[in-house]
């Protein structure tokens, strides 16, 4: 009975603490609420999000009250073609100890719990790929040493969809690592209004920290609890398999448009992400809706089009949607 | 926590058997559509051609329909899986039941598993898995009861008045074939049994007899009369194989004449009266003896002059009686030449004297054996022109075939008569093609006789006439116009043919409706 009062109880704070942080980033961000979700879902399970969006929507604020909301340590990195890897990561310096010389590590922004890499398509693909062992093994290799990042770490890039001189596109081999990928759209009408009268006023508002990074892992932990069942589970690989155009079971508009479809990584992402959304439905286990909640964002950065599918302009996220009646 | 599962069991279970029971009762209707739609074609099939159904064949509409429900239930019966899965979505439960049934079938016992399972409890609390019964398809239920009853009206409607009367006719026709077969079998039997051994060796026929005893039994009207037609041929031919005609055209000639002598009356009345027995036996009594009397020779003296007399009359008759009568009066002359010439006859000439008496006689014995023959033959071929009529009766409305019913007794009740007012001649699919026997040409017994005309110049009818007078016209001026011929002579004929001229022309014109004087 413990037992079983721990895990409904700690299900319950699950919801609960997740309700504080989404209403505490609510004071500031002005809508976005699936955004917000989403991201906050990348970060219990210990994902990296990438957020998309043309400037101004908000995407470096959200990132920043996230931060805010949570007990955790922040830093911020501006990409810029001229960042080095060692700007990023950190590096060995000569220091004066003792009367001697000696190196010592001099940790990089990369050292915290939220890393929010702002602009990540202006940097080179040198020091995007630094990023590589960061976003993936959180560790970081420095003239043989290899440093262990402190959990929870996240990983908040952003890249604006527009400005395409000067840009570096993200590799397949980074992009894969994003957890998610969201597109930030523009407000409404109502929603820029309390934007301005949040943030241009004399007082504004101010954040509390909800959350520990030891509550974060908590709650990673306990949606790794969550059951799903075979009939999901095979649903889940069928929808990763179908975004495949050589798979047989691939729709007509996938073998058409579609170069390369979604990697096992995103099998594990779905996974996790779904446990998660199905706890925040109060649901014991993971259904299938859960999964298509999840697909779009788990997916579309790993569908990768071919000319044709760009030519035409197709949406990956479309192709997605469609792929929930045939599988 | 045991409740929870078993109420979660439950609660599946039911499903299922609510799922399957829905199947089952849709593998029915379709059996019954299978039922229906198989029957209404087979009994659409047999009715539209005037035949009742027979009921054997309802094996197939059945077999089908038992097919259809055991494959239809099976291709769509629930297992638990898919009971759960269907149930699962019906009560829109969120893949709720199907991982709660996942966990019992695992036996998974943490806590989140029980969470799991209370909360699926909670959930299939408010629903009745009865809610999973089939609603009942009126419509194909509808479908499948038109498809029978369309069928069992089929199959009950009894055979079509055409094809009843059919197989009556076949009944009838079968047993009339039968009666044939006997008939005729006994006929020929006794035939071979009445007549001399000589005759029945001509009558003998194997084929004859094969032909019988291979007569159809299967009741077709056309084939027994086709076997019929092919037996009367067949005899017609053994009678024509034995024609005697010629001979005793000859013979009655040659009687005619004898009859006129004393001597040889008695052969001539015997041949006369067509006993050619007795007449072989007069010319028997004819053979010279060794003595060889005066008269015996001038008796066959006479006999020899009266058939030569005959033979230039009837030179075209080319019968083996009047060889054999030329070949003994060539015999008899030839005797007689030599009794002039040397006074007596030497025994090598009246041998082949008597052996040409003889080989007449043999000739007469035949021609006596042939024509009784053919009488057996002919009686046989009227025994088998009534078996003819009797089949082609059996066509006709209330005709009777040899079923026995006597003429003027009619159907029994209920059997109705055809009042169809088709033409006979006329085809019909029920009543087949009614059959038209026709006689065989020139094979019918015959008085006529056909005589060549002698080759002549005799002009044809009609405009044949118009060509001869004027051929007439042409020789006149030839005539008229010769030297050496007398002009008196020449104004006779002139004036003839002129006057033959006028009236021709008078002839003509009042054809074409002029005249002139």
């Amino acid at each position: 009975m413990e037992n079983q009062q721990s895990v409904e109880e700690s299900v319950a704070k699950f919801a609960e603490t997740f309700s504080k942080i989404k209403a505490e980033v609510g004071q500031f961000i002005v809508g976005q609420e699936t955004v917000v979700e989403q991201v906050l879902i990348a970060i219990i399970a210990g994902g990296h999000v990438l957020l998309e969006g043309v400037p101004g929507l908000g995407k470096t604020a959200l990132v920043h009250t996230l931060s805010q909301v949570m007990d955790l340590n922040f830093s911020r990195i501006q990409f810029t073609p001229d960042l080095l890897p060692a700007d990023v990561l950190g590096t060995n310096i000569m220091v004066d100890r003792d009367g001697s010389k000696a190196f010592e590590f001099q940790q990089g922004p990369v050292f915290t719990n939220i890393l929010l890499a702002d602009e990540i398509n202006r940097a080179t693909p040198k020091t995007q790929s630094a990023l590589l062992e960061v976003m993936q093994e959180k560790t970081v290799t420095m003239g043989g040493i290899t440093h262990t990042l402190e959990k929870p770490y996240f990983v908040l890039a952003t890249q604006n969809p527009i400005e395409m001189d000067g840009t570096y596109p993200l590799p397949e081999a980074q992009l894969d690592r994003f957890f998610f990928k969201l597109s930030i759209s523009l407000p409404s009408h109502k929603e820029i209004g309390l934007i301005l009268d949040r943030t241009t006023g004399v007082e504004t508002p101010t954040i509390k920290k909800v959350v520990s990074g030891k509550e974060i892992l908590e709650m990673e932990q306990v949606a790794k609890q969550v059951p799903v069942a075979e009939d999901v589970r095979d649903y889940m690989i069928r929808l990763v398999l179908a975004t495949h155009p050589e798979n047989e079971n691939a729709p007509h508009n996938v073998a058409r448009f579609v170069r390369y479809g979604a990697s096992p990584r995103a099998a594990q992402t779905l996974m996790a992400a779904a446990r998660i959304h199905a706890l925040l439905r109060g649901r014991y286990h993971v259904a299938v809706e859960d999964v298509n909640a999840v697909a779009v964002p788990g997916l579309c950065h790993r569908v990768l089009l071919n000319f044709e599918g760009e030519a035409e302009g197709i949406s990956t996220a479309k192709i997605i949607e469609d792929l929930f009646e045939s599988c | 926590m045991k409740k929870i599962k078993e109420q979660i069991n439950e609660f599946s279970a039911s499903g299922q058997a609510y799922l399957n029971a829905g199947a089952r009762v849709l593998a029915g209707l379709w059996a019954l559509v299978a039922l229906g739609g198989v029957g209404s074609l087979v009994g659409l099939i047999f009715v539209t051609r005037g035949h009742r159904v027979p009921l054997w064949l309802i094996l197939f509409p059945v077999a089908m329909a038992v097919t259809v429900a055991i494959g239809f239930y099976l291709r769509n019966r629930y297992s638990r899986h898919q009971a759960v899965c269907e149930s699962d979505h019906f009560f829109e439960l969120n893949e709720g039941l199907i991982t709660a049934d996942e966990h019992i079938r695992k036996n998974r016992e943490e806590e989140i598993h029980r969470l799991q399972l209370e909360h699926t409890q909670r959930r299939i609390e408010r629903h009745d898995p009865a809610a999973l019964r089939l609603r009942f398809p009126r419509k194909l239920f509808g479908v499948a009861l038109l498809l029978v009853v369309a069928s069992v009206v089929l199959w009950m409607k009894d055979d079509s008045l055409a094809v009843q009367n059919a197989k009556r006719e076949r009944a009838a026709i079968r047993a009339l074939s039968k009666e044939l077969e006997e008939e005729l079998s006994n006929a020929l039997e006794d035939l071979q049994k009445k007549l001399e051994k000589e005759s029945a060796e001509l009558v003998k026929d194997p084929a004859l007899k094969k032909m019988i005893e291979e007569f159809p039994k299967d009741g077709d009207r056309k084939t027994v009369m086709r076997r019929l037609s092919e037996i009367d041929l067949h005899l017609a031919e053994m009678q024509a194989s034995l024609d005697t005609r010629a001979d005793e055209k000859y013979l009655k000639e040659l009687a005619a004449e004898l009859s006129k002598s004393r001597e040889t009356a008695a052969l001539g009345k015997a041949l006369s009266r067509k006993k050619y027995k007795q007449a072989s036996k007069e010319l028997e009594k004819m053979k010279l003896s060794k003595k060889m009397s005066s008269a015996e020779q001038k008796r066959l003296s006479k006999m020899a002059s009266t058939i030569e007399k005959m033979d230039a009359s009837m030179s075209s008759n080319k019968s083996a009686s009047r060889r054999s009568a030329r070949e003994m009066s060539k015999q008899i002359q030839k005797m007689s030449k030599q009794c002039k010439k040397s006074g007596k006859c030497s025994s090598q000439c009246r041998n082949a004297v008597n052996k040409s008496l003889s080989k007449s006689g043999q000739c007469m014995q035949t021609l006596s054996q042939r024509r009784k023959a053919r009488s057996a033959l002919s009686k046989l071929r009227r025994k088998l022109q009534q078996g003819q009529k009797k089949c082609s009766s059996c066509n006709k409305p209330g005709g009777q075939c040899c079923s026995g019913k006597k003429p003027g007794t009619g159907l029994k009740a209920g059997d109705g008569v055809n009042r169809s007012r088709r033409d006979p001649s006329e085809k019909s699919p029920n009543t087949g093609n009614p059959e038209h026997l026709t006689g065989i040409l020139n094979e019918g017994d015959s008085e006529k006789e056909i005589l060549n005309a002698s080759s002549g110049t005799g002009s044809r009818s009609g405009g044949g006439s118009k060509n001869s007078a004027a051929g007439y016209k042409h020789q006149l001026e030839a005539f008229v116009e010769r030297e050496d011929v007398p002009e008196e002579m020449k104004f006779g004929v002139k004036k003839y043919f002129d006057k033959i001229h006028r009236l021709d022309s008078g002839v003509e014109d009042s054809e074409s409706g002029t005249k002139k004087p």
